[in-house]
């Protein structure tokens, strides 16, 4: 039985479920139609994040900093859950991030220790060692970022990683719920 | 040579300035970046929170027109928050439309994201266009609720499938309700 009313969500009921139909306040709120001549929203956004981009690069070395200190928890105190959770957080911002930022290659070696500590079977089966090549590898591409031929060697470090990541995770490219393989790299 | 359909679609404006957004990241980059992107657009109103429980403070205060808000933050994250906004009778809105930005991009995570009743997916990284095609679709495409014994949230069928053979897991004679192409509804 559906209830009539302009205001109020209309509600149909079935055997195991209603559905609701939410009248839409926000369309009658704020779409309108705009003459030509009108400037673009979206254009102004990216000139706005163009501006915003000079900052990027510190921004990024705040990120490794957040990274570092992660990691030296880990070589302190083990990958306890306190360590284990800040390791995962700085590199996952970064996976998130890097690329946003201008440092695809940094996402993506930050997306490999990501995946390796969240597929791993356990906290036992991630390597210090591949910590700390990530870590080191992420740290470079950051600082070598405006060096010459800085691209083709983060692009290389990321796909040996990758590679490496698929081999920790006992995965060759098939695709796998569990240990899903390396998603294909940002191109450099 | 100008189709005239597309020259509609491409004068329809969203004032941003008529909604009012709640971040809720615990990036202080990302939150700067999204602010830029929604200041950009023309939005005025642009509140923000660093965890899940002060998003949910926030929400409660403020009553957004839309909320974005990260995956993986400190307290709750944003799956917990979405699950504790999708509560029928518990807040003023609880239709709200959110969108779930992530570095995590993997089909589980997604299908977890739209299970807790999130309205859109976006996967980092973010630019100006994929944030605005998210708000645009609220605005002019808003799915209808379902409410079940277990799911509250936007219908998770953004789509009906001609040539759907499976089981049909709702019960009732009409439940599925077909969705006017985005077009369409612009142009009415």
């Amino acid at each position: 039985m559906t209830e009539i009313d302009k205001d109020k969500p209309g509600v149909t009921k079935f055997a195991d479920h209603e559905v609701i139909v939410v009248p839409n306040r926000l369309k009658k709120k704020a779409l309108r139609h705009a003459a030509a001549s009108e400037p673009d929203p979206l254009t102004d956004a990216e000139i706005a994040l163009e501006e915003l981009s000079e900052q990027f690069g510190s921004w990024m070395e705040d990120e490794c900093v957040a990274l570092e200190g992660a990691r030296q928890l880990v070589h302190r105190k083990g990958l306890t859950e306190e360590a284990r959770q800040a390791l995962f957080r700085a590199a996952h911002d970064i996976k998130g991030h890097g690329t946003t930022f201008g440092y695809p290659m940094a996402s993506d070696v930050a997306d490999s220790l990501c995946r390796v500590m969240e597929h791993a079977g356990g906290t036992a089966q991630v390597p210090l060692t591949f910590i700390d090549q990530c870590v080191d590898s992420v740290r470079a591409i950051i600082r070598e970022h405006d060096h010459d031929n800085a691209e083709e060697t983060a692009a290389e470090l990321a796909k040996e990683l990758r590679a490496l990541t698929d081999e920790l995770l006992g995965v060759d490219g098939k695709t796998d719920e569990a240990a899903p393989a390396s998603p294909p790299l940002a191109p450099a | 040579m100008c189709i005239p359909a597309l020259a509609t679609f491409a004068m329809i404006r969203i004032d941003f300035n008529r909604l009012r957004f709640l971040v809720i990241e615990d990036n202080a980059h990302m939150r700067r970046i999204l602010r830029t992107l929604l200041y950009g657009f023309g939005s005025r109103e642009v509140y923000e929170a660093e965890d899940g429980a002060a998003g949910l403070e926030a929400f409660v205060h403020y009553v957004p027109d839309i909320v974005i808000t990260d995956w993986a933050m400190p307290i709750f994250d944003g799956l917990e928050l979405t699950q504790m906004i999708r509560q029928p009778g518990a807040n003023a809105n609880p239709y709200v439309p959110i969108i779930m930005l992530t570095g995590h991009s993997e089909k589980k995570r997604v299908i977890s994201a739209r299970d807790a009743g999130v309205t859109e997916f976006l996967a980092k990284p973010i630019s100006a266009k994929s944030l605005y095609q998210r708000i645009l679709n609220i605005v002019i495409n808003p799915r209808p609720f379902i409410k079940s014994k277990s799911y509250f949230g936007p219908d998770r069928r953004r789509n009906t499938a001609p040539n759907y053979t499976g089981p049909e897991r709702r019960k009732g004679d009409a439940d599925i309700i077909d969705q006017q192409p985005l077009l369409d509804k612009v142009k009415a």
